[in-house]
């Protein structure tokens, strides 16, 4: 705790600011996110590419079972690093304002837009009484009309715009390799490629199909996809890693 | 839809290559009373997106300043300019909300964005009906006449002129209801320009 200054009174109850300015409470979600296991997002010209790195806790665990990327809309998926628990209050929230833009215009949601309105959520949780912060973050990526867009939301409820971004507690390592290896003008395939690199950097021992989930959502179907673990290996060969 | 919610006027829409011709008559009037002779029925909403309405003045004019206010909020949180169609649907949810005692309005929305040139119709229920040309209002049967026998797929703007323009003129020289010159709002990539004829 030496990092924060003069802890005590200023961090029972976030809507008290401290004598800097600063919201304890907020900043103790954000390390619950840097605890959290790393997720990352990719935006290129094919599309944009969501990956989670797996760690199963048991040999009887549902391998199918995924808690770490989820589909917002056909368009639209997430993925998160933090409190699971509180991740999936946030995507039905998300869910909800998919399907509502949707009835109110007739058309499908920009990633931009929908971030903000978690964002919006997540920001009533810092300033109401009795509540605590949502103790995750989430990457939101899909393909809308203005291309495949990747954006991310903390606990404070801020939004930002990338073209690739990781979080979690691989995050600072993963990034690396993406700002090193990134390109613009990057097929759907490469960005594949790039996500499984990265997650070479982080997990430990062998990579295997098994150790994490990727999701695509190409630019001509705008479809939410699932990789399936023969389309990893398939990867994981390209990346010239095994 | 019964005679009770036909509302007395001309407007018609027409979709042109690259452009949207929208218009209404003049005259509004309260059963044989012409109440006014310069009621104005046509109405931007944004710089690519106009309305045109036949029905009860009031009525019109709050759900199109609506429509206007909600396009601006959804270009404000969007960044991007809203599709004729979301506007449209925009406008069909408030209508729907009132099903049970409606706006008595027939509205044509259109205007030109990625999809191209688009005009929609809207009953007082809230249906969302797209075309490429309509009118509205007790002189359409009149209007709609002139305008399916010489109406042509990628017209341009003076095309579509003179063809809402002969519409009009047959709707008003008819319908009782419809007279006293004709308000345009002419629709193009490049904003709105607007014009009134007197006939």
């Amino acid at each position: 705790m030496a990092m924060f200054s003069q802890p005590g009174a200023y961090d029972r109850a976030i809507t008290i600011f401290s004598p800097d300015g600063r919201l304890f409470q907020v900043e103790y979600a954000l390390e619950t996110v840097k605890r959290g296991s790393t997720v990352l997002g990719i935006a290129c010209p094919g599309g944009v590419v969501l990956a989670a790195e797996e760690r199963p806790t048991s040999k009887l665990q549902d391998p199918s079972f995924m808690w770490k990327i989820f589909q917002i809309d056909d368009h639209i998926g997430a993925a998160i690093s933090g409190l699971s628990s509180d991740a999936r209050i946030l995507v039905d929230h998300a869910r909800i304002h998919a399907q509502s833009n949707k009835l109110t215009y007739d058309e499908p949601i920009d990633v931009e837009v929908l971030s903000k309105r978690v964002g919006d959520t997540e920001q009533l949780y810092t300033q109401h009484g009795g509540v605590r912060p949502f103790g995750v973050s989430i990457i939101f990526g899909g393909v809308d009309k203005s291309g495949g867009k990747v954006l991310q939301t903390d606990p404070s409820g801020a939004c930002w715009g990338y073209k690739a971004v990781a979080i979690g507690a691989g995050s600072d390592t993963v990034k690396e390799v993406l700002e090193a290896k990134y390109k613009d003008e990057m097929g759907l395939d490469e960005a594949v490629v790039l996500a499984v690199e990265c997650f070479a950097k982080i997990i430990e021992g062998k990579l295997e199909p098994q150790k994490m989930k990727i999701v695509t959502i190409p630019s001509d179907t705008k479809k939410f996809t699932r990789l399936s673990n023969e389309d990893l290996a398939g990867y994981i060969a390209k990346a010239g890693i095994a | 839809m019964g005679e009770m919610y036909l509302p007395g006027a001309t407007t018609i829409g027409v979709a042109c290559k690259n452009a949207v011709i929208l218009a209404s008559e003049k005259r509004v009037s309260y059963g044989y009373m012409i109440m006014s002779k310069t009621g104005k029925k046509v109405f931007r909403v944004t710089d690519q997106i106009g309305a045109a309405c036949a029905g009860i003045m009031a009525d019109m004019q709050i759900l199109i300043r609506q429509m206007e206010a909600y396009s601006k909020l959804y270009e404000l949180d969007h960044s991007r300019r809203i599709s004729v169609r979301a506007a449209a649907k925009f406008i069909s949810n408030i209508l729907f909300q009132r099903r049970y005692f409606p706006y008595i309005t027939q509205t044509i929305v259109g205007g030109v964005d990625d999809e191209g040139s688009t005009i929609y119709i809207l009953d007082p229920l809230g249906s969302v009906i797209p075309d490429k040309f309509a009118a509205v209002g007790s002189g359409a049967e009149i209007a709609i006449g002139v305008l399916e026998a010489a109406y042509k797929d990628d017209c341009d703007l003076e095309e579509g002129k003179v063809l809402v323009i002969r519409a009009m003129k047959s709707a008003l020289a008819r319908d009782s209801a419809s007279g006293n010159g004709v308000d345009l709002l002419l629709i193009t990539p490049d904003g709105i320009k607007e014009e009134s004829l007197a006939f």
